[in-house]
């Protein structure tokens, strides 16, 4: 009785050598690929949005030393837009500035800060040049508030552009206005030369 | 086994059993060089025809009003759209690059200069960032 | 003549079926690999489809649109950053309101709900990687995200495999760039000369002791 049983199981094995080749069809296990976390703007089956990223409570506020009336985050003084930086005036600073300005604004304000962006030209929008009385003379407290807060048809960009880097911003609007604005007294001989000018001008 | 040669076919001319083809086939070479001669003539007689051609006065194009240059092809008229967004791109970069780059007057009179933008950051690290007085 | 158990041509038939399993089993392999490395299994150069066909050659090689102007977190933080429907809107608003294509921009504008794309580069879980310090260290979009600014569609330019990832990390001067060129997509690092390659090593403080190809670095 066990012989023709012995044969009947070594056969069956047999015919089962092809099986080791399905682990080659189904390569590997992906629960570590895949791990039971959410990453960065993965969809949740758990909230009722669908997002795995929450968005914070309204009126949630950082812990610690977050004052939400400082100048740095308002660009305010008692309520008054300030004229002074909050940060540091520093040639790294504007070099800072100038790349934020180039990545963020520079679409429709255009590099040189005149309304001339490629989005500008493209969508056929009239944007404001930044070299205007209007905006030379404004507290810089002012550009602070627009990026934070936009202003016209422009949106707000304190999502992308953190407060430190908004005042970057601000300080780089202002090197470009004076880029377009110099007073040829302050020049040296040599730029004032490179003009055509020999003295003071008045 | 028997060994089975190739026996000469019956039929088969001496010669050509000796030359290693069929004479009989080509009875002579006249009939190739006369058709080799004739093609080469014609070509000659076309290639010169067509010198005559084109040599004959008054056989030119005059008018060549109405053909295209291929050279500069003509924009469609307008109004248009965008023909090449990458090249418009471009030219908008580089002119306020270099707007950036120079010096230059915005205006002489009230002694108004535009100055590189490097050097607009040196200005205003000495003069700070309140604004600009009227 | 004795009778045959074998006919004649079984000496050939041993030899044949040896050599035949053999190639049979070489040809499997091969194909296997063959198969693992190919964009089927790769992805490389598939473009997914996308609820809006966003077009990188339009917004970054046509209008000049800076990387970070959308992927803001690139330089502060390991995720890139994904461009909110607030991002696009900032534009559009403006401009192309009324584009069909840009429906599902405006609904989820409208209603607050996600736009649902379809990831491109999916690392695995257990591999840690930060945009920041790639950026930071001279490593520019290029290397790993290939010439984006000229698909139309999106589509993964490597297939992240771990020998790649560590081609670099073993030879940081074959990729590094200058700071000011990271997001420049034209720019190829190998037009500058060696030497200066590995000045920028130095000076961007990339370990070339080896500490870049221990395990921890990626996998933790």
């Amino acid at each position: 009785m066990a012989q023709p049983s012995r044969t009947w199981i070594g056969s069956r094995l047999a015919r089962m050598a092809w099986l080791p080749l399905c682990l080659l069809l189904v390569a590997c296990h992906v629960d570590m690929y895949d791990q039971p976390r959410y990453q960065p703007n993965q969809t949740s089956a758990f909230f009722s949005d669908g997002r795995a990223m929450r968005p914070p409570v309204e009126n949630t506020v950082a812990m610690g030393s977050f004052d939400p009336n400082s100048p740095l985050l308002t660009g305010k003084v008692n309520g008054e837009l300030t004229a002074e930086l909050p940060v540091e005036l520093t040639a790294e600073l504007l070099e800072h500035g100038r790349t934020r300005y180039n990545a963020y604004c520079a679409p429709c304000h255009g590099l040189a800060g005149d309304g001339n962006g490629v989005i500008a030209y493209r969508g056929d929008m009239q944007v404001p040049s930044l070299h205007q009385d209007r905006l030379r003379t404004v507290a810089i407290g002012y550009f602070f508030d627009v990026i934070t807060n936009g202003i016209n048809r422009m949106y707000s960009y304190a999502a992308r552009i953190p407060p430190e880097d908004r005042w970057a911003v601000a300080a780089y609007v202002r090197a470009l206005q004076l880029s377009q604005f110099a007073n040829v007294n302050d020049l040296s001989a040599e730029e004032r030369q490179q003009l055509g000018v020999t003295g003071r001008v008045e | 086994m028997a060994h089975h040669g190739h026996e000469p076919t019956p039929g088969a001319a001496a010669e050509s059993v000796a030359a290693g083809y069929e004479l009989a086939d080509i009875p002579s070479s006249r009939p190739i060089v006369l058709f080799v001669v004739a093609v080469f003539g014609l070509l000659v007689f076309a290639f010169l025809l067509g010198v005559v051609l084109v040599s004959i006065p008054g056989a030119q194009v005059r008018d060549t009003s109405h053909a295209v240059d291929v050279n500069s092809p003509q924009a469609p008229p307008g109004p248009r759209i965008e023909a090449d967004p990458t090249v418009d791109g471009e030219r908008i970069v580089r002119e306020a690059t270099e707007r950036l780059e120079s010096y230059g007057w915005v205006n002489q009179r009230q002694g108004i200069a535009h100055v590189p933008i490097e050097r607009a950051m040196e200005l205003l690290l000495e003069k700070g960032v309140r604004p600009f007085e009227e | 003549m004795s009778a045959q158990i074998f006919p004649r041509n079984a000496n050939a038939f041993v030899w044949v079926s040896i050599i035949g399993l053999v190639a049979l089993i070489g040809a499997t392999v091969a194909a296997l690999i063959g198969l693992y490395l190919s964009p089927w299994y790769t992805d490389v150069g598939v473009p997914k489809a996308q609820p809006v066909p966003f077009s990188h050659k339009h917004h970054v090689d046509q209008l000049k649109i800076d990387c970070r102007y959308c992927h803001a977190t690139v330089e502060r933080a390991a995720h890139a950053g994904f461009p909110s429907t607030d991002t696009c809107m900032s534009c559009h608003s403006q401009v192309w309101t009324n584009s069909p294509l840009l429906q599902p921009v405006r609904d989820s504008y409208r209603t607050g709900d996600p736009i649902l794309w379809r990831r491109i580069y999916d690392l695995p879980d257990f591999v840690y990687f930060n945009h920041s310090v790639h950026v930071a260290k001279g490593i520019g979009c290029a290397s790993c995200h290939g010439r984006i600014d000229q698909q139309h569609l999106a589509a993964k330019a490597q297939p992240l495999f771990m020998g790649w990832c560590l081609g670099c990390h073993r030879n940081p001067e074959e990729n590094v760039r200058p700071r000011d060129e990271v997001f420049n997509m034209a720019f190829d690092p190998l037009s500058l000369p060696l030497e200066e390659r590995v000045q920028l090593v130095e000076a961007y403080q990339i370990p070339t002791d080896g500490r870049l190809t221990n395990c921890y670095v990626c996998h933790r």
